[in-house]
């Protein structure tokens, strides 16, 4: 009884002095570790992007970078969190184009994250695929809509949520095709995969890395990728674009946001730290490991020539697909 | 082929530094899943770029490892201060807590051990055997097959509550009610928010359980204190006493039968580690002829729980392995890994990689006796914790559970739904109702309308037609139901005749 | 009609109250449930966001019914016949200290509430000794704070310390 007492004495003793230690007076910003609020998910792809370079990116900014994971609400309540947040750039926000442009159209939301929130920097794009059971007769989206056209409400899309990413892929191309399909929500790309591969379903929206095994096997088929260049990885794959698809609006960007008054300067030292960073060997290939790329982009630019242009593509898109 | 690449795999299996990383992966894993609030999701996430560094058949095994010592790891406090560490230590706070008070602390934590080894490993050598047919189950079990399974799971569990059978409806329809909270899960239309963004996102499950079943447990410490007197519990004599061989020797049939339904409930995408322990307990309380014991310090209860959610963990890697398809989080991180190692989750990895897989579940099924010996000296350490004075234990135990409770979403709302919750669990543990089934209801409410959604969509028309023709496992399971609801009504009837043909044989000798 | 009610114990008011709940969660299903938004024309789901909730206040509702007549079937005893009201007021002021606590977690921040909190309870609870209360009340949250954010780095509020 005595030891547990005295080891518990000893213990806090050292925690409060690493404690204290660890506050030291430092003038320059950021004087202690920087909150990335991510409004997603744990074992997400926003969560392992992060995690690679949370811990990386001490040695280029000079204090960590501690993820604070805030799902609900479809990242409402982590985007909200961010906003409210004090705006002194120890709180940023890790988030997606669909989050921050698309679901202003779709619902009513108690902010307005292209006024509240500005963009630090763009870490990444995501281009989907969208891919088929190998045994279906089409060869190319062309075919697939053909009989989709053919066939109304026979076509299976098995998608994982309504106006997430997977979905808005699909329903791009199934409303420039004008076909009517029978959509099947999944919780989850995994589970959506699953569904095809079971013969529940026709076609459903993924990521390249993910389906690498399955391609081999002969299990599925790629029909099309979004965006406007091929894979470096994936050479054989088409865009939508060369199929004349619109191909567009599907990708996913992962962008690094802090609230709108935060002062430029300390804006200016993140991205000093992330240009570091991105020119890191060790980021690259960390990068590369978990299947994404380093497609930057310097936040204002992505404020000015992305987002407003974007969002006004989303609200043409939802007023396509929810008016007729 | 498949043979030939299974004895190589065993001999890459045996390195050194794949079991020396395994042996910290699992104390790592242990340790992170006996503090509350701390997933094995977040403890896997938080070590992932660390194993990017090493060799696929170091890294990969590493992550397992803390997988599988969290799973352990959340019953360590489950059963010593009734606060689970991870959500699928919930039913060890049923009969954990109550061993502890009897002195029988560091019984019931060996006891969770074994239990849990015996589980893990037997799960894991049947996936490496049987991974061709369990891959196969996978991708047989679509959404009407799953929303069969749980209307079945919630009949169970139903039935087998503390009290009465009506008492646990009520608090399972509740518990249904509570789970419609929040963003519908199909529509995302928000339902019952009150124009509030915390209700929108549901009510948070943790911190729920936390205040559910941890909250009572000290009020009814403070309350037996109050009785004896505020003294330190009397130095008992069991303390520290170890597992007798003939006491695990008792709990064997509830170990294999959790271990079934576990392994079962694995193989089934979706459906994860709490149901599973829930279920062992149901089926260990509903098997047993002296139900009345459990829930109140039976060792068969903790053995039957933790069996049951240890033996989900090899089959849940079926998916992943053989399809590429991540069935939970714990697999999605599982599947990052691999495609950072250059392997590629599907049909081909086998393949491709035969020796690499076998080696890496052979390295699985070691991890086990790797962690038997490793855990069991730790124990005694964890045991002496609850010698403690009770206004030491017991603040000690408040700050574990908010900190718990925060972690997950860093919502301070988090924390009211906690003390709310622990008003409740109070209040229905004074009028005898037993809180279990709201919490599986809760849990298996939000899959059970998902499935539903997804079901009749597929149908498009007519459901029940469906359901027989095209779907007729599905339409099996569903028609089994009102079956299983008999049997149990029958049970329970006979069960209460033959208590009362007791009442009155004693009540007759009084008067002898 | 007193003859019944006399019968009734607690358990059938508390699953009066139940069937209370049930009925108001039934009828602010249409005023709390949107509609969903259309796609191509038509919903996207066939189920409506609707139907789980009005089956599940159905459903508790029914059971309640059953309940109440249940208790008047098998009378149970009353729970609160000989409970303790001392333990029961100490009780309830710790669950206020646990509210206070969850209130104060993030504007005053972790440490110092959970300092504040592990030593106000340890004093209610029966502790003396000023000396202990204070290195438990200092230890215990510093140890966690350490564990989880710079070991594991999970973050936990800073509240006044920043």
């Amino acid at each position: 009884m005595m030891i547990l007492k005295r080891l518990t004495l000893l213990f806090s003793a050292v925690a409060m002095v690493a404690t204290l230690g660890s506050v030291t007076v430092q003038a320059k910003y950021p004087e202690k570790p920087v909150t990335l609020i991510i409004p997603l998910g744990a074992g997400g792809s926003h969560d392992m992007n992060a995690r690679v370079f949370t811990s990386v990116i001490p040695e280029f900014l000079g204090n960590a970078m501690i993820v604070k994971l805030m799902p609900g609400a479809s990242g409402q309540k982590g985007t909200a969190r961010a906003i409210k947040s004090r705006p002194d750039g120890y709180t940023l926000l890790f988030t997606h184009n669909f989050i921050d442009q698309l679901q202003r159209h779709v619902e009513k939301l108690p902010y307005d994250t292209l006024k509240e929130l500005r963009t630090v920097w763009k870490f990444n794009d995501a281009d989907p695929i969208i891919y088929t059971r190998g045994d279906r007769p089409w060869k190319n989206m062309k075919d697939m809509m053909a009989y989709g056209k053919k066939n109304p409400g026979k076509l299976i899309f098995t998608n994982s949520g309504k106006w997430g990413a997977g979905f808005t892929a699909g329903a791009v191309i199934l409303a420039a095709a004008g076909v009517k399909a029978k959509f099947i929500p999944y919780k989850g790309g995994g589970p959506a995969r699953r569904a095809l591969l079971a013969g529940d379903g026709d076609f459903t929206v993924g990521r390249p890395s993910h389906i690498k095994g399955n391609l081999r096997a002969g299990k599925i088929k790629v029909l099309g990728l979004a965006g406007l260049k091929r894979l470096k990885a994936f050479p054989e794959i088409p865009t939508f674009a060369e199929q004349g698809y619109p191909s567009t609006g599907m990708t996913m960007d992962r962008i690094i946001q802090a609230p709108a008054k935060t002062p430029q300067d300390r804006i200016d030292t993140l991205r000093t730290a992330f240009t570091k960073l991105y020119k890191a060997k060790t980021f690259k290939k960390l990068m590369k490991k978990i299947g994404e790329n380093t497609k930057f982009m310097d936040g204002d630019e992505y404020d000015k020539n992305v987002r407003p242009k974007q969002s006004k593509a989303y609200k043409t898109l939802v007023k396509k697909l929810t008016s007729k | 082929m498949l043979w030939d690449s299974f004895i190589e795999g065993i001999y890459l299996a045996f390195r050194w530094d794949t079991f020396g990383f395994m042996s910290l992966g699992l104390m790592l894993g242990m340790f992170v899943g006996a503090l509350p609030g701390f997933t094995t999701v977040m403890a896997m996430a938080l070590v992932l770029p660390l194993s990017f560094f090493m060799h696929p058949l170091v890294g990969i095994p590493f992550l397992i490892g803390v997988y599988k010592g969290g799973i352990y790891g959340g019953s360590i406090p489950a059963i010593l201060i009734s606060v689970p560490g991870t959500g699928a230590a919930i039913a060890t706070t049923f009969d954990g807590p109550k061993l502890t008070q009897k002195g029988h602390g560091r019984k019931a934590l060996e006891m969770a051990l074994f239990a849990s080894v015996i589980g893990d490993a037997s799960s894991d050598i049947f996936t490496i055997f049987m991974i061709v047919p369990i891959s196969m189950i996978a991708l047989l079990i679509g959404p009407p097959e799953l929303a069969a399974i749980i209307v079945l799971a919630l009949v169970i569990v139903a039935a087998a509550s503390t009290g009465s059978m009506i008492k646990g409806m009520v608090m399972a329809t509740f518990g249904l009610m509570l789970s419609m909270v929040g963003q519908d899960p199909l529509e995302f239309m928000s339902r019952f928010t009150f124009g509030s963004l915390q209700l929108k996102s549901g009510i948070p499950l943790l911190p729920m359980m936390i205040g559910l079943f941890a909250i009572p447990e000290i009020m009814a410490a403070i309350e037996r204190s109050m009785e004896v007197g505020v003294k330190a519990p009397p130095k008992d004599a069991h303390a520290g006493e170890r597992l007798r061989f003939w006491e695990f020797k008792r709990c064997l049939r509830t170990i294999a039968r959790s271990t079934l339904l576990g392994t079962f409930i694995g193989t089934v995408p979706g459906v994860g580690q709490p149901v599973a322990a829930f279920a062992g307990y149901a089926a260990a309380k509903n098997a047993s002829d002296h139900p009345e014991t459990f829930g109140q310090g039976d060792l068969e209860g903790v053995a039957a729980a933790e069996a049951a959610n240890n033996a989900v963990n090899g089959p849940t890697l079926v998916p992943l392995l053989t399809l590429g398809i991540p069935g939970d989080k714990v697999t999605a991180i599982l599947l990052g890994a691999f495609v950072a190692h250059g392997l590629r989750p599907g049909p081909m990895l086998i393949v491709d990689n035969g020796p690499t897989v076998f080696a890496i579940l052979i390295a699985m099924v070691m991890a086990n006796f790797l962690f038997i010996g490793l855990a069991y000296i730790s124990i005694p350490l964890f045991a002496r914790i609850v010698t403690l004075k009770r206004f030491y234990l017991i603040p000690i135990i408040i700050v574990l559970a908010f900190s718990g409770s925060y972690v997950s979403r860093s919502d301070p709302f988090d924390l009211q739904v906690l003390c709310i919750a622990g008003v409740f669990g109070y209040a229905a543990r004074k009028l005898e109702f037993d809180v279990a089934p709201l919490v599986m209801a809760f849990i298996l409410g939000q899959i059970l309308e998902y499935s539903i959604g997804q079901t009749t969509n597929m149908a498009s028309g007519n459901v029940f037609v469906y359901l027989f023709t095209e779907r007729l496992s599905a339409g099996v399971i569903f028609a089994l139901v009102p079956v299983l609801v008999g049997v149990m009504w029958y049970r329970t009837i006979k069960r209460r005749k033959r208590g009362e043909k007791l009442k009155s044989k004693v009540i007759g000798e009084d008067f002898a | 009609m007193r003859k019944i009610l006399s019968r009734l114990s607690v358990h059938a008011y508390v699953a009066l109250f139940f069937l209370v709940l049930a009925i108001v969660f039934y009828f602010l299903i249409p005023y709390q449930i949107g509609k969903p938004k259309m796609v191509f024309g038509r919903n996207l789901m066939d189920m409506k966001p609707t139907l789980f909730p009005t089956l599940a206040a159905l459903c508790l509702g029914a059971m309640c019914v059953l309940s109440v007549i249940n208790s008047y079937i098998e009378p149970e005893e009353n729970p609160f016949k000989d409970m303790n009201w001392a333990s029961f007021r100490k009780i309830a002021g710790l669950i206020g200290i646990l509210y206070v606590f969850a209130l104060m977690f993030e504007p005053i921040g972790f440490l110092i509430s959970g300092i504040i909190i592990v030593g106000f309870a340890s004093f209610y609870l029966g502790n003396r000794s000023p000396i202990m209360i204070a290195i438990l009340a200092v230890s215990v949250p510093s140890t966690i704070y350490f564990v989880f954010i710079k070991l594991l780095k999970i973050s936990l509020p800073e509240g006044l310390l920043y």
